[in-house]
């Protein structure tokens, strides 16, 4: 039996809807998207917009619309209604609302207005006295438009004011307009047109013949403006031109439509406020954009102000290897039409060259945190300064070698030297007080923040506190060892003064904690072992504070750090590198994350309160120091044994080219090729043909298989062919090289309709279907009847709801990075409609179960949002038997943090059933998440690192 | 197809659309293909048949012979021609045998253990598919039954329809209204406790099961429409007896047909005649028509035995797409596999033709052709060779 665990490394990044308005409170003006199965809501500031919540949802979401209930519109925000998609959808869902009535139209719809057609879009009207709702429908004479009153007394539709038999034949929109017009849009493909009943009138501009318009949105509430955008990505502007009569009525004069410039390919539009409008695209990125009242020279009106990354659709992917570390990296095939693209995913955290000097024999680098008066420094300067201060630290050599610690802070700095503590003014580099150990020993390691200098000779460890003009010894204390490595970071909000030391000791290996400044022991941590810690650090994390110790094998030990008794717990384990470890600190986007530099640098941070280790695709760093300055903003120093470098840390590569496809001509359509033993695979129409190459390197077919109905996709392993029908499921064949013949081996008779199939091992087949679900297959090689072995069981089903288009086995994550493997093996990754990048592992037994076990317990203490149960989300189309696994609740459990953990899962009150998880099990399971979590960082990980 | 795979893949169209595309371009391509045979067996006419919706794989049918034979629809041959087996029979050699005509046989929706048969030996049997014997048998005039869970509706010779539980064996409820022998019942997929009846009345009935008292409403061909119709005619749903009965899969629609040569489609909520002219379908069976319709097609068909072929309608178009031909003598019964938009008939030449959608395969046959002559001609190999060219672009 296989299971196998299936986590999201990219949640959905394409655009299905979005709304604007004013949802968290009345003062707020909202941006809600809606991706997938995920709703994020943003306040909408000056600065761009703010990100507040993320929610996922166990449904997809067809529609979304804002309304504000009547009954609390005095104090309550506008609340939100989500209509959810089943996965078979008969009819297109509608929604939409006027007042406290909202109309959700389906099939019910269809019912109540016996209509044997296709309802295209529905609104309600703007300015009736009834409710009016005002759709266009599809029957087999064309289109027509028309209008049905809500009778709210007998819940029924009656006959309404107007309505317009055979409009247009593409009329696929219908916008509500509001007073003092009233009546309603049309939009098809050729032309738009007005309806009020008494009213009509149509342009048809030549622009809009291009494409199809397909998205609009309302800029006015008075409705004489609206946007509109089409299948190429161009925007317009609807106008609506008023002429007042005599009787003081205000009229519509005229239509007209204006090209505003091009953007992504929209999916949705929304007008934020002061000329600025959010384009949700589900087949590009989507964008913040500026309308501007002049034109550029390009004749555009529109401004890109923001991008936000979609990897969706992604077509095709595959893991490559390029820089050889035995890491790999994603390359999609993203987007569709103009915004198709090749994009470059990399586990970790991709760093940017933007300069480098050669400097053989780089002891160390420098803190340069600039005050703000500073922080103008142009390029060159800061540069020099780097190298000024480097050079002068290499010439210093011969005499004093520096510790390279260098604080600066209103214009003066601390210099520790081996032998003494130097303070000196920044501009005329002046001396202005010095600190000698009284025998004069020199000093083996030190740290200091902005205020306060700790530095060990040998076993005896100096406070000094660093006051103006003047260094001040306050004590000193004798250790058991020898000190190895310190650190005074200020945590909390000590402001800049910290009032714990940790200490490495030699001999004992162990990590310590004192109180400052009277250097009493708070808390020791034996390490265990013989490598001594090389560095440690102590830093915030998302509130939470940790101890980190590297040794010189390139371990790194974390702990939870309590700062106000020194206490350290959950005590973890990682292998980062084979060589001395040097820890540093450096912010970005105001989140603390740790630089690890050692022959595999690494960079640690906080995800959900579990902290992540990502790669850096550089070699080797020796030592890193963050630089903030005009030229290089938010960049690292990066220095190793020859070379300075200067980077920033960069986003998903992202490589502008067109895809295009190879054509070669067949009889028929090649739906699939692949390389098969030297020979081609390939998959035309129903058949599977096998090419082999002539002595001439001409293509001869050697075997065919035809029983399919169309085979659309293949993968291989060894002679084992996988075949993807159309409709029809998967199949197995075997190649028989001495026949030169294909045998079908076994064959899943369900009528799956495939989108993506997959060799998961010898024995297990991994596919996924029309309707959004993945399931396993298993070969029983074991089975006594040649029916049975003919079966193919599907022994695994897993509703993802998200469209899979590719499998590709790989995985991004180094191996063995943790310090105990992940209970789990192999790995395929796969690739959705929506950008979603997620992954498939297998899992042994015993973990299934427990894993299963603390899922159905989960589903009772997570409250879902909408009251959306969990166990509708995966009912399958099909009525089907079988081990299904859903691990989807694992991670908002994860979410919840430690007590969050504790509480729900182990409150008896909540959970009365519940397992006792040992910390053994959390721990694993963290770490099987952490694959999870390791991988989200990839997509940029705009939360998480940047 | 590649554009819609295309679509699928970019996301531009819901998955569904490729689906229904797909399954409208099988059905409309249906034609009798020499890879697929059923099994004979039945040595007389075969008036029903059933398709199992649990796997979609077993086929029930029933012989004018009293013969019941269930058939393995899969293709275990591990090539594309193949015969569905009978694999299992009640013959004449069971005891349990019907002793005349079987009218009805229908699997228990939920679980391929159990089957139902009724015939005009006036017994209706509930049947072990396991063992192949009878687990409970009800005396009744000559039935046609539509089972539903575990209620059964029956209608006989007698006007009342009697529904009858399957659990105890007993008849629970009754339901009068009719005033002729009853032709078909059916329960309707989309509410499980409405119930339409024909008879020979000439009228359809709805019921609503729950309810002690008559039916919901009877079908109006005129839509209420008094000057159209005699007195007498007043609430008729054909001009001749009404002998099939067909839900639309999503429930909304009822198709039904009469010895008048019409095929009516009614709105089932509300009982109005939707007017969808099928023109002349000629019908002159006596007994019970079973007729189907598509699934997941867009727009549906209706498939209906009209003499020896069947005519394949479009469900609200009315149009007349094809005529099947193939039996050699009046067909009686039709059942549409939805998995794979498969047709099954049955008829009196004593035959179940299957009718299977083409391939798409254009240049596939040359090619078969072509390595059946030892594929010496490899070097213009037809792949190469021609000037299709796909829309790819």
């Amino acid at each position: 039996m296989s299971y196998n665990y299936v986590v999201t490394a990219q949640k959905p990044t394409a655009v299905n809807a979005c709304v604007t308005g004013h949802f968290t409170s009345a003062e707020d003006l909202n941006l809600l998207i809606a991706k997938n199965t995920r709703l994020e809501i943003y306040v909408v500031t000056a600065e761009g917009l703010r990100p507040v919540k993320e929610v996922g949802l166990y449904g997809k979401i067809a529609v979304m619309e804002l309304f504000r209930p009547k009954v609390c519109v005095r104090t309550h925000p506008e609340e939100l209604s989500l209509k959810q998609a089943s996965s078979v959808r008969k009819y297109r869902l509608g929604l939409t609302r006027v007042g406290d009535l909202l109309l959700i139209t389906g099939a019910a719809l269809l019912t109540r207005c016996a209509l044997n057609s296709q309802v295209i879009d529905v609104q309600f009207l703007y300015g009736c006295q009834a409710p009016t709702v005002c759709f266009i429908y599809q029957d087999p004479q064309g289109r027509h438009v028309k209008t049905y009153e809500v009778s709210l007394r007998e819940k029924e539709f009656n006959k309404g004011p107007w309505k317009q038999e055979n409009v247009e034949a593409e009329a696929s929109m219908v916008i509500p307009v509001p007073e003092p017009f009233g009546g309603a849009i049309i939009i098809g493909q050729e032309s738009i047109t007005y309806h009020n009943g008494d009213k009509y009138l149509a342009i048809a501009p030549p622009t809009i013949k291009q494409s199809t318009i397909v998205c609009h949105n309302r800029v006015d509430p008075n409705g004489s403006r609206y946007l509109l955008g089409d299948m190429e990505g161009r925007l317009f502007m609807l106008l609506l031109e008023k002429e007042e009569l005599m009787d003081g009525a205000v009229v519509l004069k005229d239509l007209h439509v204006e090209l505003l410039g091009e953007t992504s390919i929209a999916e949705c539009l929304t007008y934020l406020d002061n000329g600025v409008v959010f384009v949700g695209s589900r087949l590009g990125d989507s964008q913040l954009v500026k309308l501007n009242v002049d034109s550029n020279d390009q004749g555009s009106y529109v401004a890109v102000m923001e991008t936000f990354t979609n990897l969706g659709p992604i077509v095709d992917m595959c893991v490559v290897d390029l820089e050889r570390q035995g890491q790999g990296q994603l390359v999609t095939c993203s987007g569709a039409f103009k915004e198709g693209s090749l994009r470059i995913i990399r586990n970790g955290i991709g760093i940017h060259e933007h300069a480098s000097i050669d400097l053989p024999g780089i002891k160390g680098a420098v803190k340069c945190s600039s005050s703000s008066s500073r922080s103008t420094a142009s390029v060159l300067e800061l540069s020099r300064l780097v190298k000024h201060t480097a050079v002068s630290f290499t010439t210093h050599t011969h005499t004093t070698e520096p510790y390279c610690t260098v604080v600066v802070f209103t214009c003066v700095c601390v210099q520790i030297t081996s032998v003494s503590v130097r303070l000196v003014t920044q501009d005329s580099k002046a001396l202005v007080s010095e600190w000698k150990e009284p025998q004069g020993k020199n000093i083996s390691v030190a740290s200091c923040n902005s205020t306060q200098v700790v530095l060990a000779v040998g076993r005896v460890l100096y406070y000094l506190q660093i006051l103006t003009g003047e260094l001040k010894q306050i004590s000193s204390t004798e250790m058991e060892h020898e000190v190895a490595c310190l650190d005074i970071t200020p945590l909390g909000e000590s402001a800049g003064e910290s009032s714990i030391c940790a200490v490495g000791l030699w001999t004992d290996i162990s990590a310590r904690l004192l109180k400052l400044p009277c250097f009493s022991p708070l808390h020791k941590e034996m390490l265990g072992g013989e490598i001594i810690p090389r560095s440690i650090l102590m830093t915030t994390f998302e509130g939470s504070h940790y101890l980190l110790c590297a040794l010189g094998d390139g371990a790194l030990f974390y702990f939870g750090l309590d700062i106000q008794t020194g206490v350290l717990s959950e005590r973890k384990k990682v292998t980062l590198g084979t060589q001395p470890t040097v820890l540093r600190t450096f912010r970005s986007l105001s989140t603390s994350n740790v630089f690890a530099c050692s022959d595999r640098p690494t960079v640690i941070y906080s995800s959900n309160h579990k902290l992540v280790f990502s790669n850096v695709n550089l070699k080797e760093v020796n030592y890193m120091c963050p630089l903030n300055s005009e030229g290089y903003p938010d960049s690292l120093a990066l220095a190793n044994n020859s070379t300075l470098t200067i980077g920033t840390i960069d986003e998903i590569q992202k490589l502008h080219i067109r895809t295009t496809v190879a054509e070669k001509e067949v009889k028929g359509a090649v739906y699939s090729m692949v390389e098969f033993n030297g020979k081609l695979l390939a998959s035309i129409n129903s058949t599977v043909r096998l090419y082999e190459w002539t002595a001439e390197k001409e293509l001869r077919t050697e075997c065919n298989h035809y029983n399919n109905i169309m085979a659309l996709y293949l993968k291989t392993k060894g002679d084992f062919i996988l075949v993807g029908d159309l409709m029809r499921s998967v199949l197995l064949l075997a190649y028989k090289p001495m026949e030169g013949s294909f045998e079908e081996i076994a064959r899943d008779f369900n009528p799956n309709w495939m989108s993506a199939v997959e060799i998961l091992d010898d024995d297990n087949f991994l596919g996924a279907e029309n309707a959004f679900n993945l399931f396993v297959c298993q070969k029983d090689s074991a089975a006594t009847t040649d029916e049975e072995r003919q079966h193919l069981q599907e022994v695994g089903l897993f509703h993802l709801g998200e469209f899979v288009n590719v499998f590709s086995h790989g995985s991004l994550v180094l191996q063995n990075l943790g310090e105990s493997s992940t209970p789990t093996q192999g790995s395929v990754l796969f690739g959705t409609v929506n950008g979603m990048i997620g992954l498939v592992t297998s899992l042994s037994e015993s973990w299934y179960s427990l894993l299963l076990d603390l899922q159905n317990r989960l589903n009772k203490v997570i409250k879902s949002v909408g009251k959306i149960e969990h166990s509708l989300y995966p009912s399958f189309s099909l009525m089907r038997s079988g081990s299904s696994l859903k691990i989807k609740l694992i991670h908002s459990f994860l979410t919840l943090g430690s007590e969050g953990r504790q509480s729900k899962l182990f409150f008896p009150s909540l959970a009365p059933h519940c397992v006792l998880l040992s910390s053994e099990h959390l721990y694993l399971l963290v770490s099987l998440s952490l694959k999870h979590y390791i991988c989200k960082s990839v997509g940029g990980a705009k939360p998480a690192v940047m | 197809m590649l554009s819609f795979l295309y679509a699928r893949q970019s996301g531009l169209d819901d998955p569904v659309r490729l689906r229904r595309a797909e399954s409208t371009r099988r059905v409309l391509s249906l034609e009798l293909n020499h890879n697929r045979d059923v099994d004979r067996i039945h040595g007389n006419g075969i008036n029903t048949l059933d398709i199992e919706v649990i796997d979609g794989r077993y086929m029930l049918s029933g012989g004018s012979d009293g013969i019941i034979v269930i058939y393995d629809l899969e293709n275990n041959s591990k090539k594309p021609q193949y015969t569905c087996k009978a694999i299992c029979t009640v013959g004449r050699s069971s005891r349990h045998v019907h002793k005349f005509s079987v009218e009805t046989v229908q699997w228990y929706p939920h679980d391929t253990g159990m089957f139902v048969s009724s015939s005009s030996d006036k017994t209706m049997k509930v049947w072990d598919t396991e063992t192949l014997k009878v687990v409970s048998e009800l005396l009744c005039y000559s039935s046609h039954s539509a089972l539903l869970c575990s209620v059964l509706a029956v209608g006989t010779k007698d006007p009342k329809v009697q529904l009858c539980d399957l659990k105890s064996g007993s008849r629970i409820h009754i339901l009068q209204g009719h005033r002729g022998e009853i032709l078909s019942v059916r329960w309707s997929p989309r509410y499980d406790h409405i119930l339409a009846t024909a008879s020979t009345d000439i009228r359809v009935r709805i019921w609503d099961v729950r309810r002690a008292s008559g039916s919901l409403f009877t079908l109006d061909q005129h839509n209420g429409d008094k000057s159209k119709a005699s007195s007498e005619a007043v609430n008729t749903a054909h001009n001749g007896r009404v002998n099939g009965l067909c839900f639309t899969a999503d429930g909304l629609h009822l198709l039904t047909t009469g010895t008048d040569d019409r095929m009516r489609l009614w709105n089932s909520g509300t009982g109005e005649n939707t007017l969808v002219n099928y023109g002349k379908v000629v019908n002159e069976s006596c007994k019970g028509l079973k007729f189907t319709v598509s699934r997941g097609c867009s727009p549906e068909f209706v498939f209906v035995p009209c003499g020896s072929s069947v005519a394949v309608y479009g469900l609200h178009s009315g149009e007349l797409i094809t005529m099947l031909r193939g039996h050699y003598n009046n067909v009686d019964c039709c059942e549409f596999h939805p998995d794979y938009q498969e047709l099954y008939s049955g008829g009196k030449d004593c035959n179940i033709l299957a009718w299977v959608p083409v391939l798409r395969q254009p240049g596939i046959e040359d090619d078969e052709t072509n390595s059946k002559r030892g594929g010496t001609q490899a070097a213009i190999n037809p792949a190469f060779e021609d000037a299709w060219s796909s829309d790819v672009d």
